[in-house]
């Protein structure tokens, strides 16, 4: 008998051992990605140095001199750290709350999806940043037509992959639980919505990213507040530092908002992220 | 206590429509084990989820216990191929949902979903997703499920086909002894002979494209201690292979072949 065999049945008659070794080795694992987590922000910061240094020009400063920046303009690159975050978290819940839930009816109806789907692939592709003049001529020059573009962008993003999702549901599924008494509603409350979320994070992590890169540009447009505003100005007056004061808030606000997000996955998840059997 | 009769069903697609069962009267009797075995693509599985008022007849009728099926109607359980466990439940809240969604107080549900996975043999997984259990397991929990709703009818998927052939020998006894002490009107669809003889007192032959009935088949050995030991079983194991379509070569010498030249 081989050794992997014997170790199998070894396992099999240890079940409550293996599950505890499996808790401490999850433990272990949340433990060894904060610390990796850690040695690459170092390890960015030192690339960073390093080329800093190396190219020794007034427009790549080294991380020193921003955050001296930093400490220098924080209680303003705060207020525009914290509009740009309000802009983007708006436009992302609003595209979700709309996305979410046409994407699950439009999966689960093939009439509709017909109907809706080639609307869906002609406006997908546009981006959606050239639809910027129309939307400033309509919703002004205030937050309502900043939030809007995100939340067109983020959208398709949402009711295409959560279509997919509910679309691809293993009809078993559906049938087992039908089969238990549950009414269309009870349906997606236990199956579809459950089912289609991990794919909503995901689709809420790939907006995010290009909704607050299209947030940069729309907010170097008539506006004197946000991010965008902020390091283009700091551009304008060739104060480099503060500028990249500007970029390492724009990416602390990315990294934050990834992390909550990544948090409320794990808990709402959590079936996601068990230690199966091997 | 189920009377099919004349039944037939078509599937509807955008543009395209496949009979999957023709013409189907048979009785299936009350308090009792019924397996009905073919060949796939026969419509096995598409009878059962009619039986369990998934799909609703397009042709002739169903009755069980005098009235047509609805799906989720107190009284009839169904344990899907591949048992239908919601992967983001945990096995607790997997074989309550049922029970939930008759809107029954919590505290009684938490007790029976408790009882029945104790009396199945799988209470220690109670706190686990369905991804962590192993194939017998999943079917444990999956027959918990149906059994907690305390059915009169018991319609099963292919119950045992992706379980090794240990397992599928002890969970197969397992079913057994659950229906002796419930005598609950139990259905099972298998494509396995054996299983058919072991589990069916009454066998019901379904072949072809679409489904229609071929044979019915009473089955003395069920129920009897050793079944599997019995001249008979060999005997209707035999008799089924031969309903279901010789075996090439299984009859006397493969035709088609020239008989090998002697040196």
């Amino acid at each position: 008998m081989s050794k992997v065999k014997r170790d199998e049945i070894v396992a099999g008659n240890t079940g409550n051992i293996s599950g505890n070794i499996s808790n401490i080795a999850m433990n272990n694992s949340r433990r060894n990605s904060t610390r990796t987590m850690i040695v690459t922000i170092m390890a960015t910061i030192a690339i960073w140095q390093g080329l800093s240094a190396a190219v020794n020009i007034p427009a790549l400063p080294g991380p020193y001199d921003v955050a001296l920046a930093i400490r220098h303009v924080a209680p303003d690159l705060g207020s525009h750290m914290l509009i740009s975050a309000w802009r983007v978290i708006a436009g992302s819940l609003i595209a979700l709350w709309l996305g979410a839930p046409l994407g699950c009816l439009v999966g689960r109806n093939h009439t509709l999806d017909r109907v809706v789907a080639p609307m869906a692939y002609l406006a997908y592709p546009v981006p959606k940043i050239a639809f910027l003049p129309v939307v400033l001529l309509f919703l002004g020059l205030g937050d309502a037509s900043k939030i809007f573009i995100i939340v067109l962008l983020v959208f398709f993003q949402i009711f295409v992959t959560t279509r997919d999702a509910a679309r691809n549901l293993p009809p078993g599924l559906v049938y087992s639980v039908k089969a238990l008494g549950a009414t269309p509603r009870d349906i997606y409350i236990h199956a579809i919505v459950p089912a289609i979320l991990p794919e909503v994070f995901t689709a809420m992590r790939i907006g995010l990213g290009t909704g607050l890169a299209t947030l940069f540009f729309t907010e170097t447009f008539a506006t004197f507040h946000g991010l965008g505003y902020f390091i283009m100005d700091a551009w304008s007056r060739a104060a480099y530092d503060e500028m990249f004061a500007g970029i390492v808030a724009l990416s602390t606000l990315g990294f934050t908002l990834f992390a909550i997000l990544d948090a409320i996955e794990r808990r709402v998840c959590r079936w996601k992220y068990i230690s199966r059997p091997s | 206590m189920i009377t099919v009769k004349n039944l037939g069903f078509t599937y509807q697609q955008a543009n395209s429509r496949v009979e999957a069962l023709a013409s189907i009267s048979v009785d299936m009797p009350g308090n009792s084990m019924t397996a009905i075995i073919g060949p796939s693509g026969c419509g096995k599985t598409t009878l059962l989820y009619i039986l369990a008022g998934l799909f609703p007849p397009s042709a002739g009728e169903v009755l069980i216990k005098g009235r047509p099926p609805r799906a989720g109607r107190p009284g009839i359980a169904l344990v899907p191929q591949d048992y239908g466990l919601l992967p983001w439940k945990t096995v607790r809240d997997n074989v309550a949902l049922g029970l939930k969604l008759r809107r029954m107080p919590a505290p009684v549900i938490r007790q029976k979903v408790e009882d029945m996975l104790e009396r199945l043999g799988v209470g220690e997984t109670i706190d686990r997703y369905p991804a962590q259990l192993s194939g017998g397991q999943a079917q444990r929990v999956a027959v918990a499920r149906a059994l907690v709703l305390d059915p009169d009818v018991l319609l099963l998927d292919e119950p045992f086909s992706s379980l090794d052939a240990l397992t599928r020998e002890k969970l197969q006894e397992t079913l057994l002894d659950v229906w002796t002490r419930l005598r609950i009107t139990t259905v099972l669809v298998t494509h396995s002979i054996e299983e058919a003889v072991f589990l069916g007192h009454k066998i019901i032959i379904l072949s072809g494209q679409p489904g229609r009935l071929v044979a019915e088949v009473e089955n003395p050995c069920f129920g009897r201690p050793g079944a599997r030991y019995l001249p008979e079983f060999y005997d209707i194991c035999k008799e089924l292979r031969a309903l279901l379509g010789p075996a090439p070569g299984a009859t006397g010498p493969a035709r088609g072949y020239p008989a090998p030249a002697l040196p």
